[in-house]
This record gives C-alpha cells, sequence and structure tokens, in this order.
C-alpha cells in the first residue's frame, strides 16, 4: 500500500476541485468508495448523529445531489452555480489501517448569472479534510468533510458542491 | 414609557382585501418598520424550548423581532426574557450564543447584571451621587412568558390573552406532534441549522402550510425520496404534470394567524416506515406501551406541521422546529433546530436528526428551493404594472369547524394569516 507525498495529495485536491468547476461529476462522484461520505457538518463536527449538519450524503444521497443539482426543475441551480475553488495549505498524515489524512485549506467563489442576481460572486472559505483510501489501484475519498467558517450562521442556498 | 411611531402613509385596509394582499407589504422598507413594532412587540414570539435551558444559570440569546434578548433560568430555574441592552450606555450585556452564567458583565463600563436580570454591580460607584439607585436600572423583561410543554413564548405587549388561550386549538395539533415522544418530552439540544434568504420574512411564513406549491417547487426532492418505493403523492404525473392536490391532504388556519397542514397519507401504525429505521422497532414498541394502540396510530397517521404566527414552526414527522428572525425588509434568518424524543432509542433519534439535514439546511434537498422563490417574489414584486398578490385559491371551499378553525385547501391559510396581521396593525400602526 502506498504512501502519499504532499505533491500527489495537492495534484488529488487540485483534480478534484477542477472536476467540481468543470462540472464533470461523473468523474467527480468516481473518486468516492462505496460507503464514502460527503459532509458539510455544522456546531462541533459530531458524528454521534445527535448533531444538526448541513449535510451528511452517504454515496446514495451524493448521487441523489449530483442528479437533483443538474435538473431544470431544480431552481435554487437554475441557472446553475459557477465555481472557482482554491485549495492550499495541504498536509497529509498516514492514518489507521494505510489510509491517508489529507487537511486542506479552502477559498471558492460562486456565482449565478441570473436576472436579479448582483452580478457579485460569493465567497466561501473553510477548511477540508480528506480521509482516502487506497483501492482499486488509486486513491478514493472515503470522506470529505468541510468545515466552513461560517457553518453556524445564516447561509443562503448551499445546494452547490464544496 | 415606548417609541411612539408613527406610519401615517400605511392605510392598512387599503393594503389588504380578503383574497389579495398589496405588494408594498412584501418590499415596503416602512411596512417593515411597522411591522416589527406592531406585530412583533404585541404578540407572544417564540424564544425557546426549555430544553435549551435546563439547568440553573443556562441561557441563549435570541430576538423578539428585532430586540436582541437573552433567554436565562435562574437560581430557583425560572424562566426570564431579558432585553439584551445595557441600562447604562445601550451596549450588549452577552454576545454569546447559549452558556451558563451567574451573571452578564457589560464590556463596556462594568455593570454588571445577576440572571434574574437585578444590576448587581455599579463600578466605581462613588462617581455617582447620593441618590443614584440601582433599583430601577435592572436589565428590562418582557412582561410576559408562557410556556406550552416546554415551548416558550414571551409578549411585549403585556395586554395579550394567556399563551394558552392564544394557541387555542393549536395544542391539539402541537400534542399530536409531542405525543410522539414517548416520555412526551422532547430535547433540543441537538444544534441549530441557520439559513437566511434575501427577501420578506412572510413569505417564509406563507410557505410552511403552502400545501400548493409543494408539487411543482419540491418535484426533484420528491423524485429522490420517492426512489426505492412507490412515486410521492406529492409528485406532479410524469406525464400529465397534474398532482392530486386534494388527495394529499388539507390545511387549517386557527385565530391569530396559526395554520397548520395535513399531509394525507401519513403512515398508520402498520405502514409506518420509520419502524424499518434503525431503532426504530424499539421505537414503535415504546410509544405504543406509552400512548395505548389506537392513540399510536392516530399519531404516526397524523402527518402535520404547524406555524404559530409570527415566527415559529414546527414539522414534528421531520422532528424539528424552526425559529424565524426579520431582519429587513429583504432579508430573513431562520435557526431550524432538530430535537430527539426523549426516552426512544438513540439510534432512532440519530437517524432522525440526520434526516433533517437532508431537506431544511441550507444544503439541503428540499428547502433552498423554497428560498429561490421568495427570492424570486421579492424581485418580480418590483413590477409596478402589477399590484396586487393573489390568495384566492380554495376559497368556495372552506368547512367553518369549532374554535375557529376553517378547514380549506391551499392558500386559506394565507388568508387567516393577513386577517391576523391587518388585525394588529390596525391597531397599533399609529
Amino acid at each position: 500500500m502506498p504512501e502519499l507525498t504532499r505533491a500527489e495529495a495537492e495534484d488529488f485536491l487540485y483534480q478534484e476541485a477542477r472536476l467540481l468547476d468543470e462540472r464533470r461529476f461523473d468523474a467527480w462522484l468516481a473518486l468516492f468508495t462505496a460507503d464514502g461520505r460527503y459532509w458539510i457538518p455544522s456546531g462541533r463536527g459530531d458524528d454521534s448523529g445527535l448533531e444538526a449538519h448541513l449535510a451528511y450524503d452517504n454515496l446514495t444521497q451524493l448521487k441523489d445531489r449530483v442528479w437533483q443539482l443538474q435538473q431544470p426543475r431544480h431552481s435554487s441551480q437554475s441557472p446553475p452555480s459557477l465555481t472557482t475553488h482554491l485549495v492550499s495549505n495541504v498536509q497529509v498524515e498516514p492514518h489507521a489501517d494505510g489510509r491517508m489524512q489529507l487537511y486542506s485549506s479552502f477559498v471558492m467563489y460562486e456565482l449565478r448569472k441570473a436576472q436579479g442576481g448582483s452580478g457579485e460572486p460569493r465567497s466561501f472559505a473553510g477548511r477540508f479534510e480528506h480521509l482516502l483510501r487506497w483501492e482499486a489501484y488509486s486513491w478514493r475519498i472515503e470522506c470529505k468533510k468541510a468545515w466552513l467558517l461560517n457553518k453556524d450562521l445564516p447561509i443562503f442556498n448551499l445546494t452547490f458542491l464544496l | 414609557m415606548t417609541l411612539v411611531q408613527r406610519h401615517s402613509d400605511i392605510d392598512v385596509r387599503e393594503l389588504v382585501r380578503e383574497d389579495r394582499v398589496h405588494r408594498r407589504l412584501f418590499i415596503d422598507p416602512s411596512i417593515f418598520e411597522a411591522e416589527m413594532h406592531a406585530i412583533f412587540e404585541h404578540t407572544w414570539v417564540f424564544v425557546g424550548h426549555a430544553s435549551e435551558i435546563p439547568e440553573a444559570g443556562d441561557y441563549k440569546t435570541t430576538y423578539i423581532g428585532r430586540n436582541p434578548v437573552i433567554v436565562v433560568r435562574d437560581r430557583d430555574l425560572q424562566i426570564h426574557v431579558l432585553m439584551n441592552r445595557c441600562m447604562h450606555r445601550g451596549a450588549l450585556v452577552c454576545r454569546e450564543e447559549r452558556g451558563n452564567t451567574s451573571a452578564f458583565r457589560c464590556s463596556f463600563h462594568g455593570w454588571t447584571y445577576n440572571n434574574r436580570g437585578e444590576l448587581v454591580v455599579v463600578t466605581s460607584r462613588g462617581g455617582y451621587g447620593p441618590d443614584f439607585s440601582t433599583a430601577e436600572l435592572g436589565l428590562i423583561r418582557a412582561p410576559l412568558v408562557e410556556d406550552y410543554r416546554g415551548f416558550v413564548f414571551a409578549s411585549l405587549d403585556p395586554e395579550v390573552m394567556p399563551l394558552s388561550d392564544h394557541l387555542g386549538r393549536a395544542k391539539h395539533y402541537l400534542d399530536l406532534g409531542l405525543d410522539l415522544s414517548p416520555s412526551g418530552e422532547i430535547v433540543a439540544r441537538s444544534g441549530a441549522q441557520r439559513y437566511g434568504y434575501p427577501a420578506n420574512w412572510k413569505f417564509q411564513i406563507e410557505n410552511w402550510t403552502d400545501h400548493y406549491h409543494a408539487a411543482i417547487v419540491h418535484e426533484t426532492a420528491f423524485t429522490i425520496s420517492g426512489r426505492g418505493g412507490a412515486r410521492s403523492p406529492r409528485a406532479p404525473d410524469p406525464v400529465t404534470g397534474e398532482f392530486a392536490e386534494r388527495d394529499t391532504g388539507w390545511v387549517t388556519s386557527l385565530p391569530h394567524g396559526i395554520n397548520t397542514e395535513k399531509t394525507r397519507g401519513g403512515a398508520g401504525l402498520k405502514t409506518f416506515a420509520g419502524g424499518s429505521l434503525p431503532g426504530g422497532e424499539a421505537y414503535l414498541e415504546q410509544l405504543v406501551a406509552s400512548r395505548g394502540p389506537e392513540r399510536a396510530n392516530e399519531l404516526l397517521g397524523a402527518d402535520i406541521q404547524i406555524m404559530i404566527f409570527p415566527n415559529f414552526f414546527i414539522q414534528p414527522r421531520r422532528q424539528h422546529f424552526r425559529v424565524l428572525r426579520p431582519v429587513a425588509v429583504d432579508r430573513t434568518e431562520i435557526s431550524a433546530y432538530p430535537y430527539t424524543l426523549k426516552g426512544a432509542p438513540d439510534a432512532y433519534n440519530r437517524k432522525m436528526v440526520e434526516d433533517v439535514a437532508w431537506w431544511a439546511s441550507a444544503a439541503g434537498f428540499g428547502q433552498p428551493d423554497d428560498l429561490e422563490q421568495f427570492v424570486r417574489c421579492q424581485e418580480g414584486l418590483q413590477v409596478t404594472a402589477a399590484e396586487w398578490v393573489l390568495y384566492s385559491r380554495g376559497m368556495h371551499l372552506e368547512e367553518h369547524l369549532p374554535e375557529g378553525e376553517i378547514k380549506g385547501e391551499s392558500e386559506t391559510t394565507m388568508r387567516g394569516i393577513y386577517r391576523e396581521w391587518t388585525r394588529l396593525m390596525e391597531r397599533h400602526v399609529s
């Protein structure tokens, strides 16, 4: 089982961000393991489940999310969010069972081109924690946790992918 | 002494008709100003659930309209609602969202109040003359604080009727939701999900019981939730686009702008889908043991949601309640509080709390599509050539029940909201 260098971790995160920003969602979904989790916590980010989350998707729910955000009748994504992710401050730590834990910081800009829209991109910032597992000869995401700075403040329309 | 607000350009009767309201209600800042006074300071406003502050000294901060307040338990476990404003120069005395304290110390000049609101420390008191008295300088208390089954409401107007009378028939509906807890108690200590939207607060209170929008706005969410089972009865027919509004439930309008929505097809005891959730079987056993099979069947079949005007919403089958904060004429914030059923299996509660995020969070599958409509309305109502917003649907189908309850469809509940809006605005806008 290989180790992951920081350069390789950066490549992985940059590629993931590119897939999202280019709306190549099927390729993005393929990065996840079958038991993968997409998690946007609020509060402590406790997974006892007795605390509110912003999103806590298993792979089925994540596929549903990706399906929904491409539907013209999902009006909060019609017109869709255009996004640009910037990922930085990458650190890599070995995790139990040969898995790798990636820590990074992100800034992203989001914009919907709509009549009535301000024309100003919105910005979101926070930290990513990616837990990666070596599976079928590549690194896959067992859990992507996105800690938003404003996770406990009122947020409007977070129906795009972080 | 209250500052009398003058809103002489607002003629309430000109703005509201039985079947329509004027677009100014949603876009005019002067109407928003008047509402904050005439509505939020003259009726019962929800401030929190008792389980959020169970111990002596526990507190949370929230708002009554635009008034920042502290909801706090004193050492005798009595709950007070204190204006979060130092009586010296006006600073907030508490910045925290929640916590536990015996005293609130103003960070500006150090005046300190105990958790009953009494002023107990004035720093360098010698700087004041011998006649200076602290007795009248405690934090201002909301004159009325009452609760129903732990849901705490406050009124800044001491003349309102007791909460129990104000809620009236709504207590029956609240019981239908809260009796789903085998112990009869809920615990709202699972944090909050907050969302905001750049549009008027009344869109959200209308939306809570808008039976007409769901099949259209939530088509994609219903398609997803229907996967692995039958198509949701609320999803439009994929070919004709028609949907069976009448077959899927009804709404009722109660006095004081309170509304309920009942979704038909809420399962009974035998078909309750939650029985297959983790801990679901044990939960059902508890429910039947505590309520008896007949009541359990009724509770599980009662898929209701309730809106208590002007700022409280509860959806018992999705185990959460929400609280609205009006910020500006085009700015609203909502906090959604998932809750657990005291005594129910942890695994069951866990799954129910997770599911709140699925629908209701800013990243949820359902709620954001509602907000998109609110924002589109806020923009669309800028059109000056069309003055009115229509609420005439179902007027010919209404059924008058005891205790002032009107059973109907769709916009029956919105007509109820604007009757109460008119009552309060007429009485208190001067």
